[in-house]
C-alpha cells in the first residue's frame, strides 16, 4: 500500500504473519470461503494501530501483535458475515461459520501466547459490541432506519474495533496518557466513515466523519508529527471512493 | 440423564454453576437476551461443568477456582451447538426448535459469537494464561475437527483412524479438557492430570460413538430429532464404516451414503442396511473398550464418592438411549 508509506514495513510484517499463522491452505479450504476482502478490509485496522504508534515515534512488537489480533477478530466477523438468512448452498453456509470460528480461536491463541493477555478484555468487549450491532441491524432491517439508529449500529459494528485499534496503538506507545482518548476518537471517526462509505443511503455521513477525522488530525498536529495519520486519511479517502469536497484537497496542503 | 443421581456429589455446586450461567448470560440487547434465555431453557445436561467439578474432587477442591472454568466450558459448548445447528441446518434439538429454526442463520451466528465472547470473559477471570491458552488451543482444534468433517462428508472411503481423528477433535477434546482443567485448577500432580484427561478423552470418544449409533437406532421421540441425520448430511460414522465392510451390503450402502441429495426413502434404506449389518454391534464393542479404558486408571485415585460418580457416568454413556 504505497499510500501508507510510513508504516509499509510493519504493515507487510502483519500481512506476512497472518498468512503464515493461519493459512487456509492448511485447512484446504481457501477456495471455498471465497474471501473478497478489499484493501480497507485487509489493511485498515492494523494500519490504524500502526499509524497511531508511529505517530508516537516507533512501532514495537506488541503493537504489531495487537494489530494481528485485531485483524483476526475483524476477519472472523467478516467471514461469519457471509452467512445470511437467504437461500444458501451447504458449502456457502457451512464453511464460513467453521472458518470464522477457527479464526476467532486463533485470535485468542495469539492473545494467550504472545503476552497480550492483559488486553484480552478489550477484545472481548469489542466482539460483544460488534455482535450487538449485527443483531440491532437485523432487528431494524424491515423498518425505516433513522440516522440515529444507523449511527448506533455502525458504532458497534465497526467503530468499536477501529477505536480499539487506535487506543491500543496509543497505549502501547509513548503517547501521553492525556492524549490517548484523542487517538481513540480518531479511530472511532475512521470506523464511522468506513462503515458509512459502504452504504449508499448514508454516504453523506462520510463527509461528516471525514471532517471530524481532519479535525482530530489537526488537533494532534500540535503535539505530534502526523504524517502517518495523514497517510491513513488519504488511504481511506482513496479506497472509500467517496468524493470528498474539493476544499479538503487545499486543506490537506495546509496540514503538510 | 438424571443429573441428581450422577452428580449428587456436586449437586449444590452444579446448581451454583447454573445460577452463574444465568447471571453471565443476562444481556441487555433484547434479541440476544431471548436467544440466550432459550438456550439456557433448552435443557442441557450440564455434563461438562459436572465433569470439571468432579475432576477437582480428587485433589485440592476449590469451587471458586473451578466456577469460571465450568461456566466458560459450558458456554463454549453452547456456542458450538448453536453454530453446529446452523452448519447442519438442524431444526430441532432435544425435541425443541433450534435457534436457527426460530431466528435464522444471522442471529444464530451472532449469538454463537456473542457466547464465545462471554466464554472468553470467564476465561479471563481465571487469570491463568496457561489454562487460557489450553482452552484457546482446544477451541481451534475443535473447529478443525468440524471442518474436517464437512470436508470429508460423503466420502465413503473413510477409515476408523480418520473417524477417530475427527471425533476426537469434535467431541472428545472438550470432555478431556473439562476433566483436565478440573484437575489442574485443583493442584493435581502430573499423573492426576493425565488420569483425568484420559478419562475425559475416553468418555468423549465413547459418547460420540454412542451418539452416532443412536442416530441410526434411536426412537426419534426420545432422541429429540429425526434419525438418519448423519446419513442425510453425508457424515460417515463408525456404524457406517463397519457396515461398509460387509460384502453383502457394501456396494448398495456405499452408493446411498455417497449421494449428496437423498430422498427419505434412500435415507431409510441406508439406515436399514446399517441396522442389518454388524455395524452397530461392532461400534458398541468399541464404546465398551473406551469406557473400560477410561475407568481403568481411576483405580489409582482415592476411593471417594466422586470416583463412583465418574464410573457410573461412564457406564451410563455406554448404555444411554438419548
Amino acid at each position: 500500500m504505497a499510500v501508507l508509506d510510513s508504516i509499509q514495513f510493519e504493515l507487510s510484517t502483519v500481512e506476512e504473519q497472518i498468512k503464515k499463522e493461519f493459512g487456509f491452505k492448511a485447512l484446504g479450504i481457501i477456495d471455498i470461503t471465497q474471501l473478497k476482502m478489499n484493501n480497507l478490509d485487509q489493511y485498515l485496522l492494523p494500519a490504524i494501530s500502526l499509524a497511531v504508534a508511529k505517530t508516537a515515534g516507533s512501532i514495537n512488537d506488541i503493537v504489531i501483535s495487537l494489530s494481528i489480533v485485531l485483524q483476526y477478530v475483524y476477519m472472523a466477523q467478516y467471514i461469519h458475515g457471509m452467512v445470511k438468512d437467504t437461500e444458501m448452498t451447504d458449502a456457502q453456509r457451512q464453511y464460513p461459520i467453521l472458518v470464522g470460528d477457527y479464526v476467532f480461536g486463533q485470535s485468542f491463541v495469539k492473545v494467550c501466547e504472545e503476552d497480550l493477555f492483559p488486553y484480552a478484555k478489550h477484545f472481548v468487549v469489542a466482539i460483544k459490541k460488534v455482535n450487538e450491532g449485527i443483531v440491532r441491524r437485523w432487528r431494524l432491517k424491515n423498518q425505516k432506519m433513522s440516522v440515529k439508529d444507523y449511527k448506533s449500529i455502525i458504532e458497534k459494528e465497526r467503530a468499536s474495533l477501529t477505536a480499539l485499534a487506535a487506543r491500543l496503538g496509543a497505549e502501547k506507545s509513548n503517547i501521553k496518557p492525556s492524549h490517548i482518548d484523542k487517538f481513540e476518537t480518531l479511530g472511532y471517526n475512521i470506523g464511522m466513515a468506513w462503515a458509512a462509505s459502504l452504504e449508499p443511503k448514508f454516504n453523506y455521513l462520510v463527509q461528516e466523519y471525514f471532517s471530524k477525522i481532519r479535525t482530530n488530525i489537526n488537533d494532534l498536529r500540535e503535539h505530534y508529527t502526523v504524517k502517518s495519520l495523514q497517510e491513513l486519511y488519504d488511504f481511506i479517502r482513496q479506497e472509500s471512493k467517496i468524493e470528498i469536497n474539493d476544499y479538503l484537497a487545499t486543506y490537506r496542503q495546509t496540514l503538510l | 440423564m438424571n443429573n441428581k443421581s450422577y452428580f449428587k456429589e456436586i449437586l449444590l455446586d452444579l446448581n451454583k454453576v447454573e445460577k452463574e450461567l444465568i447471571r453471565v448470560l443476562k444481556v441487555d440487547d433484547p434479541v440476544l437476551s431471548q436467544t440466550c434465555i432459550s438456550l439456557l431453557q433448552a435443557g442441557g445436561k450440564r455434563m461438562r461443568p459436572g465433569f470439571t467439578l468432579l475432576a477437582g474432587k480428587f485433589f485440592d477442591y476449590s469451587f471458586e477456582k473451578l466456577l469460571p472454568i465450568a461456566v466458560a466450558l459450558e458456554i463454549i459448548h453452547m456456542a458450538t451447538l448453536v453454530h453446529d445447528d446452523v452448519v447442519d441446518a438442524s431444526l430441532t434439538r432435544r425435541g425443541k426448535p433450534t435457534l436457527v429454526a426460530s431466528w435464522g442463520n444471522e442471529i444464530s451466528v451472532a449469538t454463537g459469537d456473542y457466547l464465545l465472547a462471554k466464554a472468553l470473559e470467564q476465561i479471563i477471570k481465571i487469570d491463568d494464561k496457561n489454562l487460557s491458552a489450553i482452552i484457546a488451543k482446544v477451541c481451534v482444534d475443535m473447529c478443525q475437527g468440524e471442518i474436517y468433517q464437512i470436508k470429508y462428508s460423503y466420502d465413503v472411503k473413510q477409515n476408523f483412524k480418520q473417524y477417530l481423528y475427527r471425533i476426537n477433535r469434535k467431541t472428545a477434546l472438550l470432555f478431556s479438557l473439562c476433566c483436565k482443567l478440573g484437575a489442574m485448577a485443583c493442584n493435581a500432580d502430573k499423573r492426576g492430570i493425565w488420569i483425568m484427561k484420559t478419562y475425559g478423552h475416553c468418555l468423549g470418544i465413547a459418547f460420540q460413538i454412542v451418539d452416532d449409533i443412536l442416530d441410526i437406532t434411536a426412537d426419534p421421540k426420545i432422541l429429540g430429532k429425526p434419525v438418519g441425520s448423519d446419513v442425510r448430511q453425508g457424515i460417515i460414522t463408525l456404524p457406517m464404516i463397519f457396515a461398509l465392510q460387509d460384502p453383502n451390503i457394501a456396494e448398495r450402502l456405499s452408493k446411498l451414503l455417497a449421494l449428496d441429495r437423498k430422498t427419505e426413502e434412500q435415507v431409510q434404506e441406508a439406515v436399514d442396511l446399517i441396522k442389518q449389518s454388524d455395524g452397530i454391534a461392532k461400534s458398541n464393542d468399541i464404546v465398551q473398550k473406551y469406557i473400560k479404558k477410561g475407568i481403568k486408571n481411576l483405580s489409582e485415585l482415592p476411593d471417594i464418592p466422586a470416583k463412583d460418580a465418574l464410573i457410573e457416568l461412564a457406564e451410563f454413556v455406554g448404555k444411554r438411549t438419548y
